[in-house]
C-alpha cells in the first residue's frame, strides 16, 4: 500500500509551472527523499500533499484520502516540520507541548520525555530564544510525540550547521526504529539523505525524473573510466544511458546510469577495443550533480 | 468542546497582558470621569483649565482604547492567522469550523463579556438602576460587536498587524473617496429611502462579514474572499447612492401592530395641525417638535437662519409663544419649535378630556415674514414634515445653590458656581453625568466628543413649584468627557423675566431642574403643495422608537441631599 499517491499532479503559480504531471508513489514504510535543486518544486509538491495549496490540476492521496479533504483524523496521524512553519514563538517549550498534546489522542508522554532527553532541550526557555537548531528539533519532537503514521519534512536541514543536521538525523533514524511510520522529506542536503532515506525521487524543474529505492539507484550508477592504450576510440553517438562522457588524453570518462557488468563492459569493449575499464561507484551526490548536469544540457540543447 | 476551550485559554494567555492594558485604559477612563466630578475650585478659570486637562486626558484614553482595541481584535486572529500557508494550525488536527468557534467565544468573552465585567462597579458607583444598567450593557454590546465585526473581516484577510493596518488605511481612504465622489452627484433623497439604503447596507456588510469569515475559515482561498468582500464593498456603495425605492414605509405598513393614526394639516397661512389618535401621552409632558423641509425652494425666497416665535393654539383656546429658530441646510431649510410648555392651570386630566373632545393641537410655526410672503405668490414646494413626540422625565432637582449636587436614574447634577451680573443675567457652572453617555464610555467604538443622549433643558422653579422658567442660554461652554459635562452657561435674567420686582430675591429660593426629554415617537410625511391651498396630508404610522430607553413619570424627583 502507498501512503502517498499523486496522480498527474500539477500546480501552477501564473504562467509559471511549479510541479508539472507528478505521478508519484510512496510506499507504506518507508523513508522516502524528493530530491533536487532550488525551484525544483519540491516544497510545491508538498504543500499540495498537505492542503495547504490547491493543485491546479491532478491530485494527491495523502493516508487515502485526497488531499483536498484532509481533515482532523487524518492529521491526527500525520507529522509536519517545515522551515518555514509558524510556530508558537511565545511560548515555552513546556507551553507548547501543553498546548500540543490535547489535540491528539495518541500522544506518548514517555516518547515526548525521550525525546527531549535525546534531543536536550530546554523546557522552560521560549521557542523565540531556542537557535534554529532547536527549534527545528522541538518542531519535531512535537510532530513525532503522537507515533504519526506519516513524518513528513520539508527541507529540514537548511540552515543547520554540521552538528545538529547530524543530531536531527541520528534523531528521526533512532526514533523511526521506535514505530512504524513513514517518512516523506524533501531537501536538496544529499548527504543527510543518502544516510536517512530508502526511496529517493528527484524532480527537475517541476518533473519527476524518476523515483525509485535508493539501493537500485546507487546500484545502476557507475562512474566508467576506460584508459586507451592506443587503439582506436569512438565517442560519437554514445548509448542512451551514458551521460557526461568525455576523453582526457587516454582516458575516457563517462557516467553509465544504466549499469550492468557485462553490457557495459560489451558495450566498451566495441569502442575502445584496446581499453581497460575501470568501475568505480558512485555517492547519491555525484548521482544527483551528474542528472542535474544533464538535465541542464538537455534543455540549453532544447533551447537551441 | 474542550478543545475549543483549549484554543481560547491559549489566546487568552497570548493576549492577556495587552488585554490587562486595555482595561487599564478603561479603568484610567472612570477614574479621569471620577476626578472631573470631584473637582472644586472656586476661580472658574482654574476651574475650567483643570476640567479642560482632565477632559484631554479622558479623549487621549479613549482614541488609545480604541485604536488597542481594534488592534487586540486583529491579534487574536492573527495568533492563529487563516491567511497563507505556513500558519501552525492548518497542520494540525484542528478545522476550520472549531478554530473559527473558537475565536468568535474568544470575540464574545474578550470584547464583550470582559468590558461589561470591568464596567458593572463604575455603573454601580455611577448610580446606573437596573433599568440603566441594563441599556448601557446593550449599547455596550452593541458597539463592541459592531467595531469587532468590522475588524474582524480586515483580520481574516491580512497575515499580520501591519498589513492589517496598511489595508485599514486603505479602505478607510477608498470607502470616503468613493462615497465623496457618489455623495457630489447624489440629489436630495427622501428619508425613508435614506433610512432604506442605512437599513440594507448594515443587512448587506453583515451578510457580507459572515459570508468571507466563515469561508475564509473554511477554505483559506483568500483570492475568493477577496472577491466576495469587493464585490460586498461595492454593492454598498452603490447601495448607499443609488437605491431608489422606500422599503420600510411598505414594511411599516405591512407590520402587525396596528398603527396609531396621526393626520397633520398644512394650511396656507403656514399654520400647521396635527390630530394624534390613540396616544397615551401624558400631554403636559409632551414637547413636540415640528420640522419643515423644503427643496426646490424658489431663489427669490430668502431664509435667514435665527430666532423665531412661533405660536401655539391649545385645545382650550388658548394661545402661547414658544421660542424656536430656523436653520439653513444646504438642500432644505427647516424651521423648528421646542421647548412648549403646558399652560398654566391645564391638568393632565384636564387636557385628557380636552383631547378627546377635540383632538387636535394646532401649532404656528411658520415665521409671520415667510407667511405673508407665502400669501401673495405661491411657490411649488416639495417638502417633508418631521414631527417628534418626547416624555418628559425630571431627572435633577437640586437647590440654586453652590454646592449643591443632586440627581436620579443615573443623571447627578453639581452646580458648581453661581455669578449674579451686574446687568441681571446669571452665569450658571455645573458638573453633570449622563447615564446613557455613561455606557458609551466603556465603548472602544466611539469616537472621542461623539454625543449620544436624549435632549434635556433645564427649567428654573420656585420651591411651592408655582413658578417655572425654562433656561435658555445665550452664552455656553463646556467640556464633555462622554459620561460627563461640564457646563458654563449664561443666561439673561431680564429678558426670560427671571427677576421679578414684586419677589426680587425668589431665585435664592430657586431649585433648579434638569428635564430630560426621551423620544417617544416621530411622524414622517413627505409633503408637496401645488398653490396655497390647504393640503391634507395621508394617515401614517406613528413610527415608534426601537428602544424606549425610558418610562415617563409625573412624579417628582427624589428631593437631594442637602449639602
Amino acid at each position: 500500500m502507498n501512503i502517498i499517491e499523486t496522480h498527474n499532479l500539477t500546480r501552477r503559480f501564473g504562467r509559471t509551472e511549479a510541479v508539472h504531471a507528478l505521478d508519484l508513489a510512496v510506499p507504506e514504510g518507508s523513508v522516502f527523499a524528493l530530491l533536487g535543486p532550488n525551484g525544483a518544486g519540491k516544497s510545491t509538491t508538498i504543500k499540495v500533499l498537505m492542503d495547504l495549496i490547491r493543485p491546479t490540476a491532478g491530485d494527491a492521496r495523502v493516508l487515502g484520502v485526497d488531499s483536498r479533504r484532509l481533515g482532523p483524523r487524518e492529521r491526527e496521524q500525520i507529522g509536519y516540520v517545515s522551515e518555514n512553519q509558524q510556530l508558537p514563538v511565545w511560548m515555552t517549550l513546556r507551553q507548547y507541548l501543553d498546548y500540543c498534546r490535547p489535540f491528539y489522542p495518541r500522544w506518548d508522554r514517555a516518547l515526548e520525555q525521550t525525546l527531549l532527553a535525546r534531543f536536550d532541550l530546554p523546557e522552560d526557555r521560549k521557542l523565540a530564544h531556542l537557535s534554529r537548531g532547536m527549534l527545528m528539533k522541538a518542531a519535531l519532537l512535537s510532530s513525532l510525540a503522537y507515533r504519526p503514521k506519516l513524518l513528513v519534512l520539508d527541507e529540514p536541514f537548511s540552515g543547520l550547521d554540521p552538528l545538529v543536521r547530524d543530531e536531527f538525523v541520528r534523531g528521526v533514524l533512532e526514533v523511526s526504529e521506535l514505530g512504524e511510520w513513514s517518512v516523506f522529506i524533501s531537501s536538496h542536503e544529499i548527504e543527510e539523505v543518502e544516510r536517512l532515506c530508502d526511496w529517493i525521487a528527484v524532480l527537475d524543474e517541476g518533473r519527476l525524473q524518476f523515483a525509485e529505492s535508493t539501493e537500485a539507484l546507487l546500484g545502476r550508477f557507475r562512474r566508467v573510466e576506460v584508459t586507451l592504450q592506443g587503439g582506436a576510440a569512438r565517442l560519437e553517438a554514445p548509448p542512451a544511458g551514458w551521460l557526461e562522457l568525455e576523453r582526457t588524453g587516454d582516458l575516457v570518462r563517462f557516467v553509465a546510469t544504466q549499469y550492468e557488468r557485462e553490457e557495459t563492459e560489451r558495450a566498451c569493449r566495441e569502442r575502445f577495443p584496446a581499453g581497460t575499464v575501470a568501475v568505480n561507484t558512485m555517492t547519491l551526490r555525484e548521482i544527483f550533480i551528474t542528472l542535474a548536469r544533464a538535465g541542464r544540457q538537455a534543455r540549453k540543447g532544447a533551447a537551441a | 468542546m474542550n478543545l475549543t476551550w483549549h484554543i481560547i485559554r491559549k489566546d487568552f494567555v497570548r493576549l492577556r497582558l495587552a488585554l490587562g492594558l486595555w482595561m487599564a485604559l478603561m479603568v484610567g477612563r472612570f477614574l479621569v470621569c471620577d476626578r472631573i466630578l470631584r473637582v472644586e475650585n472656586s476661580d472658574l478659570h482654574a476651574l475650567q483649565v483643570t476640567l479642560g486637562t482632565l477632559g484631554a486626558m479622558h479623549n487621549v484614553l479613549a482614541g488609545l482604547q480604541l485604536f488597542l482595541g481594534c488592534l487586540l481584535v486583529a491579534a487574536l486572529i492573527h495568533e492563529d492567522t487563516v491567511v497563507g500557508e505556513n500558519a501552525w494550525w492548518v497542520t494540525r488536527p484542528i478545522s476550520g469550523a472549531r478554530l473559527l468557534g473558537a475565536k468568535l467565544a474568544g470575540l464574545v468573552l474578550f470584547f464583550g463579556v470582559l468590558p461589561q465585567v470591568v464596567s458593572l462597579p463604575w455603573w454601580l458607583y455611577s448610580g446606573f438602576d437596573d433599568r440603566a444598567i441594563a441599556g448601557a450593557m446593550v449599547q455596550l454590546a452593541y458597539t463592541q460587536a459592531g467595531l469587532s465585526l468590522l475588524v474582524l473581516v480586515v483580520a481574516v484577510l491580512t497575515a499580520n498587524a501591519a498589513r492589517f493596518l496598511a489595508m485599514v488605511l486603505l479602505l478607510v481612504f477608498a470607502w470616503t473617496c468613493c462615497f465623496i465622489t457618489f455623495l457630489a452627484h447624489s440629489p436630495d433623497v427622501p428619508l425613508g429611502v435614506t433610512q432604506t439604503r442605512a437599513l440594507a447596507g448594515v443587512v448587506l456588510a453583515l451578510v457580507v462579514i459572515a459570508l468571507v469569515v466563515v469561508h475564509q475559515f473554511l477554505t483559506r482561498r483568500r483570492g475568493r474572499s477577496w472577491v466576495m468582500f469587493s464585490a460586498g464593498f461595492i454593492l454598498m456603495l452603490l447601495l448607499a447612492n443609488f437605491w431608489p425605492w422606500d422599503w420600510l414605509r411598505w414594511a411599516v405598513w405591512r407590520g402587525s401592530e396596528p398603527p396609531a393614526l396621526a393626520q397633520v394639516t398644512v394650511a396656507p397661512t403656514g399654520e400647521v395641525a396635527f390630530t394624534k389618535v390613540g396616544s397615551n401621552l401624558d400631554p403636559s409632558l409632551v414637547r413636540m417638535d415640528l420640522e419643515l423641509r423644503y427643496a426646490n425652494l424658489p431663489a427669490d425666497y430668502e431664509l435667514s437662519t435665527g430666532r423665531i416665535t412661533g405660536t401655539v393654539v391649545w385645545p382650550d383656546g388658548m394661545k402661547r409663544t414658544g421660542a424656536g429658530w430656523i436653520q439653513s441646510y444646504p438642500t432644505s431649510t427647516a424651521w423648528r419649535i421646542m421647548g412648549l410648555k403646558a399652560p398654566a392651570g391645564v391638568t393632565p386630566e384636564k387636557w385628557r378630556e380636552v383631547m378627546q373632545d377635540r383632538g387636535d393641537i394646532a401649532m404656528t410655526l411658520i415665521p409671520r415674514s415667510l407667511a405673508a410672503k407665502l400669501r401673495k405668490q405661491a411657490p411649488v414646494l416639495d417638502g417633508r414634515v418631521e414631527l417628534s413626540a418626547y416624555q418628559v422625565e425630571m431627572v435633577a432637582d437640586v437647590p440654586l445653590r453652590d454646592g449643591a449636587r443632586g440627581g436620579h436614574s443615573g443623571h447627578h447634577i453639581q452646580i458648581m458656581g453661581i455669578e449674579r451680573l451686574d446687568n441681571g443675567g446669571l452665569i450658571l457652572n455645573t458638573a453633570e453625568s449622563f447615564p446613557i453617555l455613561a455606557s458609551e464610555i466603556f465603548s472602544s467604538a466611539v469616537f472621542p466628543g461623539h454625543f449620544v443622549g436624549p435632549p434635556t433643558r433645564y427649567v428654573l422653579c420656585s420651591r411651592d413649584r408655582t413658578k417655572f422658567v425654562q433656561l435658555q442660554s445665550h452664552a455656553e461652554t463646556y467640556t464633555m468627557t462622554k459620561s460627563v459635562m461640564v457646563v458654563r452657561q449664561s443666561f439673561d435674567c431680564n429678558a426670560r423675566q427671571l427677576t421679578n420686582p414684586a419677589e426680587p430675591n425668589w431665585l435664592d429660593r430657586a431649585e433648579l431642574l434638569k428635564v430630560a426629554y426621551w423620544p417617544d415617537g416621530t411622524l414622517v410625511r413627505s409633503a408637496h403643495s401645488d398653490g396655497l391651498v390647504e393640503k391634507d396630508f395621508r394617515p401614517g404610522k406613528w413610527l415608534k422608537p426601537e428602544i424606549l430607553l425610558r418610562q415617563s413619570t409625573n412624579e417628582p424627583a427624589a428631593p437631594p441631599p442637602k449639602s
